[in-house]
């Protein structure tokens, strides 16, 4: 059978009248990936917080690694590994001090605290800054040595809330890579993003979480079948009367042109090489094209199709109207 | 199909324990030192602030002062000294901890399997040389300006352990009442029980077009319903009388009121409080002249 590493069952928090988590449940079997995608406000932090000891639940309960988050934390701690969303290192002290804290609070004798640091600097590029105070490092890197921190201990449980969350796409591209790394490893993982490609990339499941509670649960594929699939944005550079009769026979549903008759618009099956079909298709009958887009749904349409509402007017769920303005 | 693999759970011995706890705290204690030797600055209210004070003391206020016993009036200041010094730097420590709170560090403290004391412990542990020296610069700069103490070594260094108790307690208590309020700041999931002031309530309802609709009613209300709901009042919005204090009875205890409302700077202020409504008052005046 197979051993679940994260486990939760009705988790409730409230903040004063914000229901933060209004029921939450999830699971992550042991070596896989969880992905929880939501909106800011959602409850994502909250949910991680909680599973990290770092919060108790009014109501509900959780394990991590098979210990009850309140009446073990401490066990819970031996476990984990946690990267919050703003990264939690001492600006102060260098990289490699910072490293060699985490891993002297943790119990290890000085000269293996210093061992595993020097190993992960190295695994995180790290290495030329190790000796520079963390406050002169930039996001990504500042971002790296937290996950490094976590790292210390080879925890079998890591949790990262939004790893990515401000980064630049390269900063971001480089986070997944190293989080791949993790995820060879074996360990279990629960990531919290507000990104759809992000849970695609690295998720083997996916939560939707809205309001403080899982509003769609699968994979990324199956999530995306619930959303619909991909479309196809065109602009011509003069409106044409062939332009539907010649992508009709590449797109997967009705032909959308609008007003000016420039912009054409069509849901599509993505499939390698739809471009460049589309524009040879479009070249044949004599079009011009000035841009050409396949679109992957968004967060944003994953919420639409989920809720009904765009993500932006997601977070409260309070009756007080003052405190709803506040918050908004 | 995987089993599940969980170290064993171990319960160490309290040797083992006391040991661990002695090491957190050793490691916090350290990095906190640390941080001092990078911003050495931070220092300043323990380094520099005590020979300025001392000095401005015991030679610009102390010159003119002549004790009317007899007696060294250095004798006093040294030990008022080291009280204020004391006092001033335990809320410059204070905000090494708080800062701690605002980076998040905390957290990753929190998440570790350490002892979670450790982080308060530490802390106190350096307030604690650093009040140390503190008290050995006070004691310095008295020695040459002229401070001699009165009483054996051991005396001295007695009176001098009751000053660094003093400042010990001084910042343990002051940092946790503090702790507890900078928390709700913070993060966004510690969002504090009482919604945000209406001041600032009202502001975002100004900036953000979706609330325009909202502004909008808040600004037609009363002024009582607005001190109901704890608005603040809206711009040049009347007042009611009563609330002037400046508008005076100029002449109490007579048979007739006279209101005055003008000019009252050149007044002598009434015995009494400040009339009620105007209307109120003119009320029962026609009542007592009819």
């Amino acid at each position: 059978m197979t051993t679940m590493m994260i486990e939760a069952e009705g988790l409730c928090k409230r903040f004063g009248a914000t229901h933060a988590l209004d029921g939450l449940d999830l699971t992550a079997s042991a070596g896989s990936v969880l992905g929880v995608l939501g909106p800011n406000g959602a409850g994502k932090t909250t949910a991680v917080r909680i599973l990290t000891t770092l919060a108790r639940p009014d109501s509900g309960w959780a394990r991590v690694a098979g210990c009850d988050v309140v009446a073990d934390a401490i066990e819970v701690k031996r476990h984990i590994g946690v990267a919050a969303q703003s990264a939690t290192v001492d600006e102060v002290l260098t990289g490699r001090q910072n490293l060699v804290m985490i891993g002297r609070l943790s119990a290890l004798s000085r000269r293996r605290a210093r061992v595993r640091a020097t190993e992960l600097l190295d695994r995180f590029d790290l290495g030329d800054a190790a000796d520079r105070m963390a406050r002169t490092y930039s996001g990504g890197m500042r971002r790296r040595l937290d996950l490094a921190a976590t790292l210390v201990m080879r925890p079998p449980v890591l949790f990262l809330d939004e790893p990515t969350t401000g980064l630049d796409p390269t900063s971001r591209v480089r986070m997944w890579t190293v989080i791949r790394g993790l995820i060879a490893d074996g360990a279990t993982l629960l990531l919290t993003t507000q990104y759809l490609d992000e849970a695609d990339e690295l998720a083997d499941r996916i939560i939707v979480v809205d309001h403080g509670r899982a509003i769609a649960n699968g994979t990324a594929a199956e999530l995306k079948r619930q959303t619909g699939g991909a479309r196809l944005e065109v602009l011509l550079t003069a409106p044409h009367a062939r332009a539907r009769a010649a992508l009709a026979p590449l797109v997967d549903g009705e032909i959308t042109i609008a007003q000016d008759g420039r912009h054409v618009q069509a849901p599509v099956r993505a499939a390698g090489g739809l471009a460049t079909r589309v524009v040879r298709a479009l070249d044949d009958a004599g079009i011009e094209v000035d841009d050409v887009e396949v679109r992957q749904p968004s967060l944003d349409d994953v919420f639409f199709s989920l809720t009904g509402h765009p993500s932006e007017q997601a977070p409260t769920t309070t009756d007080d109207p003052e405190l709803q303005d506040a918050l908004a | 199909m995987t089993t599940a693999t969980f170290p064993l759970r171990t319960t160490p011995s309290l040797a083992a324990r006391l040991a661990g706890r002695v090491r957190d705290v050793a490691v916090l204690t350290t990095r906190n030192l640390v941080h001092i030797a990078r911003e050495p600055l931070r220092l300043s209210d323990v380094t520099i602030q005590p020979i300025l004070f001392t000095l401005l003391f015991v030679y610009v206020f102390g010159a003119g002062v002549s004790l009317p016993g007899g007696g060294s009036y250095s004798d006093f200041a040294i030990a008022g000294l080291l009280a204020l010094n004391l006092t001033t730097s335990a809320i410059g420590t204070a905000v090494g901890l708080t800062s701690d709170l605002a980076t998040g560090v905390i957290d990753r403290f929190r998440s570790l399997a350490m002892w979670p004391a450790a982080v308060l412990v530490g802390r106190s542990l350096t307030d604690l040389l650093t009040a140390m020296l503190c008290t050995a610069i006070v004691a310095l700069v008295g020695l040459i300006v002229g401070w001699t103490p009165d009483g054996t070594p051991l005396q001295t260094a007695a009176g001098f352990a009751v000053f660094l108790l003093f400042g010990y307690a001084l910042s343990l208590g002051m940092r946790l009442p503090r702790d507890r309020r900078q928390r709700h700041r913070i993060r966004p999931e510690h969002r504090p029980d009482r919604p945000i002031p209406p001041l600032i309530r009202l502001q975002r309802a100004g900036r953000h077009p979706a609330h325009a609709g909202r502004a909008a009613h808040d600004r037609r209300l009363e002024p009582r319903q607005r001190r109901h709901r704890r608005q603040p009042p809206a711009v040049s919005q009347p007042q009611p009388l009563s609330s002037d204090p400046r508008l005076a009875d100029a002449a109490p205890g007579r048979g007739r009121a006279a209101v005055v409302d003008r000019a009252t700077g050149r007044l002598r202020p009434a015995r009494r409080v400040a009339v009620q409504a105007a209307h109120d008052r003119v009320a029962r005046i026609k009542t007592s002249a009819t």
